[in-house]
């Protein structure tokens, strides 16, 4: 099979999954007890003025009903009407999704960038002092919660040396470059707004770093184990033996088959990372996905709710397409299809 | 390669580049918040926190008078209330202009109140008993009520009663009355006009230099969303921003004495209180609910939980507000006259749940004293923590025995407490959180919700308050201070209890 069919097929098939998301996601929603018209009018409204809200905002429909209008109305593409802020949920997720992206793009890239040299390193070197170092620190990497550490850098940088801002994505004497993509770093570059871009690129650098930490940890030790598994296998040793070059024993033949389960997870992370950096974005205040998630849900904001779960779905969908169509360019063993 | 250099240098020599400082001008006010608003339509929203950005860009009939409780003339320059207190009659200031320069005239002030009325939304409920609005001539308004009011000039300085440009009708769609429109601009004619809201980022008001009440000396004010507290005690202490609301008690504490900080500490309407089930057995007893209210260590919560900034609540009405009596009833923690009353109501091993969520950060700490101060009576208590909109409607169903509670007034006047708490037509989420139920009570406050002589309505509050607090249908916790801390270059902040979170911006400045 040919990488076109595969990855058709594979669009095809996302279709039900979506589907059968939807449909979880609308009735766990609802069924949690609670009353969004409610919690919209303000606590002191009488019984008459909730029974309009409610009205308005469709809840009285049966469910079923609720959910085919639903559906109609988002194979126009319409993710619907925050009940919260009243405004279209694409817009509200247009505005978040860029900043999500963005902060997870570049804290994977500095994952990715560290993780495979020191991954490779360790494995080479392995029981030396830089692996015993490299393991304590990928253990305090693990183990640490992240609110920590954002907050133990925020402290050490921004507000004892102040090398690098406080939180935001861009100081408020700088406006936001002009730019359709709303990535901050992208938009600056094409408009050539050197300001904008310093001031975007050092608001990145601590809940980058703070984010990726975590990631680089675990991807340092997965990269350290399946080296070594593949030095020890076979054909390296008779690579060895032919001669060749230990450079080229570890960058072109071992490295690539050590990286597949590395490019798993490179992209699940991404997905997780895009709504579930919920403490990141908190603690430098991000304007992200997660914290929108995190407040649509606590208000039982519906609209919201399904515009959160279907993006996120797709991601996680289309990294899972990218890392099997990588496993493919990896290992030519591996057949796509 | 030569170009993933070029650009990887680029990267580097943006990320060295000194910038100028991020620190604006000493003409701009920065304000961090906690979080984002979700909408600014007066007719619409009923959070202090949305009031935040609306009271300073819609001016009203009348306005609090600075600290106190009483309203003073805003844009009615004088009124006349009629006898029976149906008819109040408003001349208002002829120098008003909306924004735009359209003149502020009776016509918009119909507009305004009409609007609100026919949205029907929560702001809607201070004006039920509005019948109608007339237009008398150009600058005189009339006001009709369907019934004597007594609150009613104080329901007009809530952000409900903000005029509204009439001009807004242009933006309407589908009838929305421009709901749409105004959820997220301003079309007033206050001190203050929205310049820019960047969604979960900040929100950027600018001076309305023709304001008819005088030139604002803080040119911009920025409110800038940072969730984070510990962040936020950064950014205020390193001067990055004049004021800062998310801080918790524990961190307003600590920077007391700080260098070019200070904190303001005042008396609030912020009511901390514990709903008591009335309608379930054994707590509608009122001796059981006595022995509950007896039981708790009033003092040792407003210690820890508050550290010190707040002070027990004696009876429904707060200290600060009208109709307040320090003769009313306050229940001490008791341990044996609480056992001796469950012993009297023939009650032994009760067990009770209690209803809470993380909304309130202080519920989860005060939760577990008052099992503590429960199992000294031989009272088990078991805490049951929902989601906030979970919580609310099993509120709403009475689908609880006990439940933790908080309470802010809307305007000045103990009709805020006492009508919505036990009138028994209020049950729920409406105000009659206990289900409580006393005919003696219900004809009191419905006399003095009808009454216009203050001290009769005072009279009847009191005789109401004695019968309440022996049927003790909520446990009333405390009343907690308001906390703000500031850099002390800030200037002219006076805090009023009926708009906590809502800033005096055209008196302030900074120095």
């Amino acid at each position: 099979m040919n990488m076109v069919t595969f990855v058709s097929r594979r669009l095809v098939a996302m279709v039900p999954v979506l589907l059968g998301v939807t449909i979880l996601t609308f009735l766990l929603s609802h069924v949690i007890p609670g009353d969004p018209a409610r919690l919209l009018v303000g606590q002191k409204a009488s019984d008459e003025v909730v029974k309009r809200m409610r009205e308005e905002l469709g809840l009285n429909d049966p469910l079923h009903i609720q959910y085919w209008n639903y559906l109609k109305q988002l194979l126009r593409g319409d993710l619907g009407t925050s009940i919260r802020n009243r405004r279209p949920v694409v817009q509200d997720l247009a505005e978040r999704f860029p900043a999500s992206f963005e902060l997870t793009f570049v804290s994977l890239f500095i994952c990715v960038i560290i993780a495979i040299p020191l991954g490779i390193l360790t494995a080479v070197r392995r029981n030396h002092v830089v692996d015993h170092v490299t393991r304590v620190l990928a253990l305090l990497g693990v183990s640490t919660p992240v609110f920590w550490w954002g907050l133990l850098l925020l402290l050490i940088f921004y507000f004892r040396l102040g090398w690098l801002p406080g939180p935001g994505r861009i100081d408020l004497a700088v406006p936001p470059p002009a730019g359709r993509t709303g990535l901050y770093i992208l938009d600056s570059l094409l408009s050539r707004d050197w300001r904008a871009l310093g001031s975007s690129l050092r608001h990145l650098v601590l809940p980058a770093f703070c984010l990726s930490y975590v990631y680089l940890a675990i991807m340092t030790r997965m990269i350290r184990s399946s080296m070594l598994d593949v030095l020890n296998l076979d054909y390296i040793r008779t690579a060895r033996a032919n001669g060749l070059p230990e450079r080229a024993i570890i960058f072109r033949h071992a490295l690539r088959n050590a990286l597949v389960p590395t490019v798993t997870i490179v992209g699940l992370s991404f997905g997780e990372l895009i709504g579930g950096a919920i403490l990141t974005e908190t603690i430098f205040a991000w304007p992200g996905l997660g914290s929108y998630m995190v407040d649509s849900v606590l208000f039982l904001d519906f609209p919201a709710i399904m515009g959160c779960t279907i993006l996120v779905c797709l991601i996680y969908m289309t990294a899972n397409l990218v890392v099997d169509i990588a496993y493919g360019f990896l290992d030519p063993r591996i057949r796509w299809g | 390669m030569r170009i993933a250099r070029s650009v990887l240098v680029l990267l580097v020599v943006a990320l060295l580049v000194p910038l100028q400082s991020g620190r604006a001008a000493e003409t701009t006010l920065v304000i961090l918040i906690p979080s984002d608003v979700a909408n600014l339509d007066p007719a619409f929203c009923m959070d202090n926190v949305e009031w935040r950005q609306t009271y300073v860009a819609y001016d009203r009939l009348v306005q609090y008078d600075g600290k106190s409780t009483k309203v003073k003339p805003m844009l009615a320059e004088s009124w006349d209330i009629s006898p029976d207190g149906k008819v109040y009659t408003f001349r208002l200031r002829r120098d008003v202009k909306f924004w735009d320069g359209t003149p502020l005239d009776a016509n918009a002030v119909k507009f305004s109140f009409d609007r609100v009325q026919k949205m029907g939304k929560g702001p809607s409920e201070a004006f039920t008993a509005l019948s109608e609005v007339k237009v008398i001539d150009a600058y005189t308004v009339q006001m009709v009520l369907r019934h004597p009011f007594a609150p009613f000039l104080s329901c007009l300085a809530t952000n409900g009663g903000g005029i509204v440009n009439p001009k807004v009708m242009r933006q309407a769609k589908n009838g929305d009355l421009a709901h749409e429109y105004l959820s997220t601009h301003l079309m007033g004619s206050g001190p203050y006009k929205l310049k820019e809201w960047v969604r979960d980022q900040h929100i950027i008001l600018e001076a309305n230099p023709n304001y008819w009440g005088g030139k604002p000396k803080v040119s911009t004010v920025v409110m800038k969303i940072v969730p984070e507290p510990g962040v936020q005690r950064m950014m205020l202490l390193r001067g990055e921003a004049h004021i800062a609301e998310g801080l918790l008690i524990e961190q307003i504490q600590k920077l007391r004495g700080e260098k070019g900080i200070v904190v303001v500490e005042e008396p609030s309407q912020y009511c901390c209180y514990v709903y008591i089930n009335t309608q379930r057995k054994p707590l509608d007893n009122p001796k059981v609910r006595q022995a509950l209210a007896h039981a708790v260590d009033y003092q040792g919560i407003i210690k820890s939980v508050l550290q010190g900034c707040g002070t027990q609540m004696r009876g429904p009405i707060p200290t600060g507000m009208w109709g307040h009596s320090e003769s009313v009833f306050q229940y001490q923690r008791d341990v044996a006259k609480a056992k001796q009353l469950l012993a009297e109501a023939g009650v032994e091993d009760l067990r009770l749940k209690i209803l809470y969520s993380d909304r309130v950060p202080t519920w989860a700490q005060e939760v577990m004293i008052l099992q503590a101060n429960f199992r000294d009576i031989g009272v088990k208590l078991e805490p049951e923590m929902y989601a906030y909109a979970t919580m609310r409607d099993k509120i709403d169903r009475g689908d609880f025995d006990l439940c933790m509670g908080v309470w802010m007034p809307d305007y000045a006047d103990p009709y805020m407490f006492m009508t919505y708490w036990f009138d028994s037509t209020n049950f729920g989420l409406a105000g009659n959180r206990a289900f409580y139920s006393n005919p003696k009570v219900d004809a009191l406050i419905r006399k003095a919700a009808v009454s216009t002589s203050q001290p009769e309505r005072e009279r009847l509050y009191l005789d109401a308050q004695k019968i309440i607090m022996q049927d003790c249908p909520y446990i009333f916790l405390y009343q907690k201070n308001y906390l703000l801390a500031m850099r002390s270059n800030v200037k002219g902040f006076v805090y009023n209890p009926m708009l906590t979170n809502i800033y005096n911006l055209l008196d302030m400045w900074i120095e």
